[in-house]
C-alpha cells in the first residue's frame, strides 16, 4: 500500500526518464523479491500498446514545446504552431507520460499477488478508511476474472450464432465490440443486485462499528520495504531538487 | 404452538407493475422443521422468500397485504441488518454470493459487520464450516471451490450469523447430483444436530422425499397443496396439473393401481410390482432384454486423441484422450459431474477451445480449418449461461440475429422466427425485452435462437438448469422433435430422468474421460461404472434392476416403459 503512494507521489513529481527509469528498475526488483515472474512485463505492455500509442501520436503532434520536426502531414497552423507536423520532444514527452503510467501499473501485481486481499482490506481498515471504498475495491479485484469472462461468453456467444468475427475487418470488429458492451452491462446491474442482496443479508450497512479478523501488523520485513523506499524516493526527490535533469529540453 | 419460527397470515403481493404474486398466502412451520416449497417457475416462490427474509420491502418494492412474522420479529418493521441475525437466507446463484477473497472471510464477513469480536467470529467460523463440512479450507479462494461447496460455503457465510431460519432458494438448481446430495445432506445434519429450521424451494421432487417434514405447493401466487411429502405427493393429478414433477415411483403407483396408497420409496415400488405380478402371476411371460442398438449413418463428427488442458497454475486437464464418433441423426445424452470435462468437449466441436492434443473432425475435415463462424452454420451450440447470449432489445430480434448472418430472405427469417418462438413457448413474447423473461425463459429463447439456424448438429449445454418440470420436458422434446426431423442432437444435462426418456445414445463422462458411451439401457445397466461418475441411476431404473430375478425384463428406465412392460404382460 505504502509502495503504491510512493509509486503514485514519484510519478507526478519525476517528469524525467532517468528518474523513472530507476524507478521503474526498483519495482523490478520487487518483483523478483515478492517471486512474481518478470516476463510478466511483456503482458503488461502488450495491453498497454494502444494506451502508449495514443500518447505518442497526440503528443507527437500536440506537445507545445515540439521543436524538431521529424515529419508533418500538411499545415493545420494555430496560433503560430502547426499541428500537422510530429516532433521529437513531443515522442519523447509522449513516451514519458506512458512510463508515468508504468510507474503506477507495475505496483499493483506487487499489491494483488504478494499480499492476500484480505490483509490488504484489514490494512485499509486500519488506516480509518471507511469500510464501504474497502468493499467497493476488493469486490473490484473479486469480479474482474468474472467480468472478462463474460466478455469473453459475449462474443463466443455472437460467433455461435454465424457472425464470423474471426474473418472480419477490424473496423467492422470494433462494431462487434460495441455490441458486446450492452449484455456486458446489463449482466453486470443483474449481478450487482444479487451482489446487493447478499451484502444486505449479511447485515451490511449495520451501524455498529466494524470488526476484523485478519488482523494487519507491521513486520521487520514490512518495515525494510518501508525504509528502501523511503530512501529511493528519497534520492529522487533529492536528484530533482537540484535541478538534475536527463532531458531538460522537454520541460523549458 | 410455542416452538412456531414463521408466521404467514393472508400474505398478497403486487409488485409495481400490477402482477399479483402472492394470494392470499397462510402457513405456519415449527421449529426445527424443513420445508420444502415446490411450484413451476412464476408460482411465486422467490417473492414468497423474498418476504420471508425483509428482502421486500426493503429492496424490492410493491403492494403488500396481510403479515409474515418470521424468528418472532414483523418482517415489513426491520432493516434486513436486522432480520438477517435471525435469518439466513442464500439464493441459485452462488457466484454472486460470494464477496470475498477466501473462505474465512467470507464466514466473517457477516459478524464482522455486527462488529462481533474476533474471538467470537472464530468460534462461529469453525463452527458454521464444520457444519457443511468446509473445515479445513479456510484460506482458500471461493473461486477454487466445487458448485456444491461454493452453494455450501453461502449457507456456512449465513450459519456464523447464528441465525434461527435458513431460507433457501432453488440452492440446488445449478449443481450436479454430488453437489444437490451435498448440500441437502448439509440440511439434514443441521437439522439433527442443531434443530435448524430450513425453508427451501425447489424443482427436485425426488430429493424432498429424502429431506423434508412438509411440503407446501405453490400455482400462479397460491397455495394448492400443503402437507407431509407423503400426502401431498399421493396427489398425483393435481402435481401435475400445475407443473410440479412427481417423483417416479410415486407416478408409477398411480399409473398401475390408482385406487391404492401411492408408493414413494424403491421398497414401496418393488412391492406394488412384485404384488401385481404374484398377483396375475405374469412373471415368466415378459419378452427379453430390451434391445439396444447404436447408430450407424455418416459420421459427422469424430474427435480423435482428444486432450485439452486448461493453462494456468496449475494447470488443468479437462479432457483426456477421447475418441468418439457422432453420427447422423441420433439423439445423445452427454452426463457426468461438474468439472468432469462435457462442456469443454462441446466447445471443441466449435473451436472454441483449440485441442492440446488430437483432433475433431467434421465431416472428415480438421475443424482448424474453419472459423467457429462457419462453423455455426452447421453446429448449433447454445451454451450454459443465457445472459452471455442474449444481445438484442427482442425476442424476435434475439432470433432474428443468427438468420441475417445466413442472409435469408425476409419472409424465411419471419417465418423461422415464428416457427422457433413457437417451439419454446414464446410465441407471445416477440417484443419482450430478453432480460425481463424469468431466468428459464432466457434458457429457452437461447435454445429457440440457434434452432431456427436449423444446423445439422445441435448442441445443448444444460439446457434445462433452473427449468421447471414442463420447461425441462418441453426442451427435451424440441429436442427428440428436431431429431426425429433429422437432427442430429446432442445434449448436456444433470436430469437422469430426461437423459433416460429422450436419449438414444448416452456419454459418461468422468475427470475428462469417457467412461461409458452406448445405447442409453446398456449405459444405465452398467451401476457399477455410474457409481464411479458419481451418478445415480433414476428409481425406476433400480427397482427394474432389483427385481431381474423377478422375471423383468431389464433396460427399464422411464415409468411409461415399465407400465407398458407390467401391463403389456397380461
Amino acid at each position: 500500500m505504502f509502495l503504491v503512494l510512493a509509486s503514485f507521489a514519484v510519478s507526478f513529481f519525476a517528469l524525467d526518464f532517468v528518474l523513472i527509469g530507476i524507478w521503474l528498475i526498483f519495482l523490478l526488483g520487487w518483483w523478483v523479491l515478492g517471486g512474481i515472474e518478470i516476463k510478466r512485463v511483456a503482458v503488461i505492455l502488450k495491453i498497454l500498446l494502444g494506451t502508449y500509442i495514443f500518447f505518442v501520436i497526440l503528443q507527437g503532434f500536440t506537445y507545445r514545446f515540439g521543436s524538431t520536426v521529424l515529419f508533418q502531414l500538411g499545415v493545420l497552423m494555430v496560433g503560430n504552431r502547426n499541428y500537422a507536423a510530429y516532433t521529437l520532444e513531443g515522442f519523447l514527452f509522449g513516451t514519458l507520460v506512458f512510463m508515468r503510467v508504468l510507474a503506477v501499473v507495475f505496483t499493483l501485481p506487487i499489491l494483488t499477488m504478494t499480499t492476500p486481499m484480505t490483509k490488504i482490506a484489514a490494512t485499509l481498515g486500519k488506516m480509518k478508511v471507511p469500510y464501504q471504498f474497502t468493499m467497493i475495491f476488493v469486490t473490484g479485484v473479486r469480479f474482474v476474472p468474472l467480468v472478462f469472462q463474460t466478455w469473453t461468453g459475449i462474443i463466443q456467444a455472437q460467433k455461435l450464432r454465424g457472425r464470423d468475427i474471426d474473418k472480419m475487418p477490424f473496423y467492422r470488429k470494433a462494431g462487434v465490440y460495441t455490441s458486446v458492451i450492452t449484455p456486458l452491462l446489463l449482466y453486470l446491474l443483474k449481478l450487482s443486485q444479487t451482489l446487493q442482496t447478499a451484502l444486505e443479508c449479511r447485515a451490511f450497512g449495520s451501524p455498529a462499528v466494524r470488526s476484523y479478523v485478519e488482523e494487519a501488523k507491521l513486520r521487520v520485513g514490512d518495515y525494510v520495504a518501508i525504509i528502501s523506499i523511503l530512501i529511493i524516493t528519497g534520492a529522487l526527490v533529492a536528484m530533482k531538487a537540484t535541478g538534475y535533469s536527463s532531458t531538460p529540453h522537454l520541460f523549458l | 404452538m410455542d416452538d412456531l419460527i414463521v408466521d404467514v397470515q393472508n400474505l398478497s403481493f403486487a409488485y409495481p407493475d400490477g402482477g399479483k404474486a402472492l394470494k392470499n398466502i397462510t402457513f405456519k412451520v415449527s421449529k426445527g422443521q424443513i420445508v420444502a416449497v415446490l411450484g413451476a417457475n412464476g408460482a411465486g416462490k422467490t417473492t414468497l422468500c423474498h418476504h420471508l427474509t425483509g428482502i421486500i420491502p426493503n429492496i424490492y418494492q410493491g403492494t403488500t397485504e396481510g403479515k409474515a412474522i418470521v424468528a418472532g420479529m414483523n418482517v415489513y418493521d426491520h432493516p434486513v441488518y436486522e432480520l438477517a441475525q435471525k435469518i439466513s437466507f442464500v439464493t441459485q446463484d452462488p457466484e454472486g454470493q460470494l464477496i470475498n477473497p477466501d473462505v474465512l472471510m467470507e464466514v466473517a464477513f457477516g459478524p464482522e459487520n455486527l462488529g462481533i469480536p474476533r474471538e467470537e467470529i472464530m468460534r462461529r467460523a469453525k463452527w458454521a464450516l464444520e457444519a457443511v463440512g468446509l473445515e479445513g479450507l479456510e484460506s482458500r479462494s471461493p473461486a477454487e471451490l466445487s458448485g456444491g461447496q461454493k452453494q455450501r460455503l453461502v449457507l456456512a457465510a449465513g450459519l456464523s450469523m447464528e441465525p434461527e431460519l435458513l431460507i433457501l432458494d432453488e440452492p440446488t438448481s445449478q449443481l450436479d447430483p454430488i453437489g444437490t446430495a451435498e448440500v441437502l445432506n448439509s440440511l439434514i445434519d443441521l437439522k439433527t444436530r442443531y434443530n435448524m429450521t430450513t425453508i427451501f424451494t425447489t424443482h427436485a421432487s425426488e430429493e424432498v422425499l429424502r429431506v423434508a417434514d412438509r411440503v407446501i405447493v405453490l400455482s400462479k401466487g397460491e397455495i394448492v397443496a400443503e402437507g407431509t411429502p407423503r400426502e401431498v405427493y399421493s396427489k398425483v393429478k393435481l402435481l401435475d396439473s400445475v407443473g410440479v414433477q412427481v417423483p417416479q415411483i410415486a407416478m408409477l403407483g398411480y399409473k398401475l393401481a390408482p385406487e391404492m396408497p401411492v408408493p414413494m420409496s424403491i421398497e414401496d415400488g418393488k412391492k406394488l410390482i412384485i404384488d401385481i405380478l404374484h398377483e396375475k402371476h405374469r412373471a415368466r411371460k415378459f419378452p427379453p432384454q430390451l434391445a439396444t442398438k447404436m447408430s450407424s449413418g455418416e459420421i459427422l463428427l469424430e474427435c480423435v486423441g482428444l486432450s485439452f488442458t486448461y493453462p494456468g497454475v496449475p494447470p488443468v486437464t479437462a479432457l483426456r484422450n477421447v475418441n468418439l464418433k457422432v453420427h447422423r441423426g441420433e439423439m445423445i445424452g452427454v452426463i457426468g459431474q461438474n468439472g468432469s470435462g462435457k462442456t469443454t468437449l462441446v466447445k471443441q466441436f466449435l473451436k472454441l477451445l483449440k485441442p492440446t492434443k488430437g483432433k475433431v473432425l467434421f465431416k472428415g475435415k480438421d475443424i482448424q480449418a474453419f472459423t467457429t463462424g462457419q462453423l455455426s452454420t452447421s453446429i448449433g451450440l447454445a451454451l450454459q449461461n443465457p445472459d452471455e447470449q442474449l444481445f438484442t432489445i427482442s425476442c424476435k430480434n434475439e432470433v432474428e440475429f443468427g438468420l441475417r448472418n445466413l442472409k435469408l430472405a425476409e419472409d424465411e427469417i419471419k417465418r423461422r422466427v415464428d416457427e422457433a418462438l413457437g417451439f419454446v413457448g414464446l410465441q407471445d413474447q416477440w417484443d419482450t425485452f430478453p432480460f425481463r423473461l424469468s431466468f428459464g425463459d432466457r434458457r429457452s429463447l437461447t435454445v429457440a435462437a440457434v434452432v431456427a439456424m436449423r444446423p445439422e448438429i445441435i448442441v445443448m449445454d444444460e439446457p434445462t438448469t433452473a427449468q421447471d418440470y414442463l420447461g425441462r420436458h418441453r426442451i427435451a422434446r424440441l429436442g427428440k422433435k428436431l431429431n426425429e426431423a433429422g437432427h442430429t442432437v446432442i445434449m448436456i444435462t444433470h436430469d437422469m430422468s430426461l437423459v433416460t426418456q429422450y436419449a438414444d445414445r448416452t456419454i459418461v463422462m468422468a475427470n475428462g474421460e469417457v467412461l461409458l458411451d452406448g445405447p442409453t439401457a446398456k449405459v444405465f445397466s452398467e451401476f457399477d461404472t455410474l457409481k464411479k461418475a458419481f451418478i445415480k441411476p433414476p428409481p425406476i431404473a433400480i427397482v427394474d434392476r432389483e427385481l431381474e430375478s423377478e422375471g423383468l425384463p431389464q433396460g427399464i428406465l422411464t415409468v411409461d416403459a415399465m407400465v407398458d412392460a407390467l401391463t403389456g404382460a397380461s
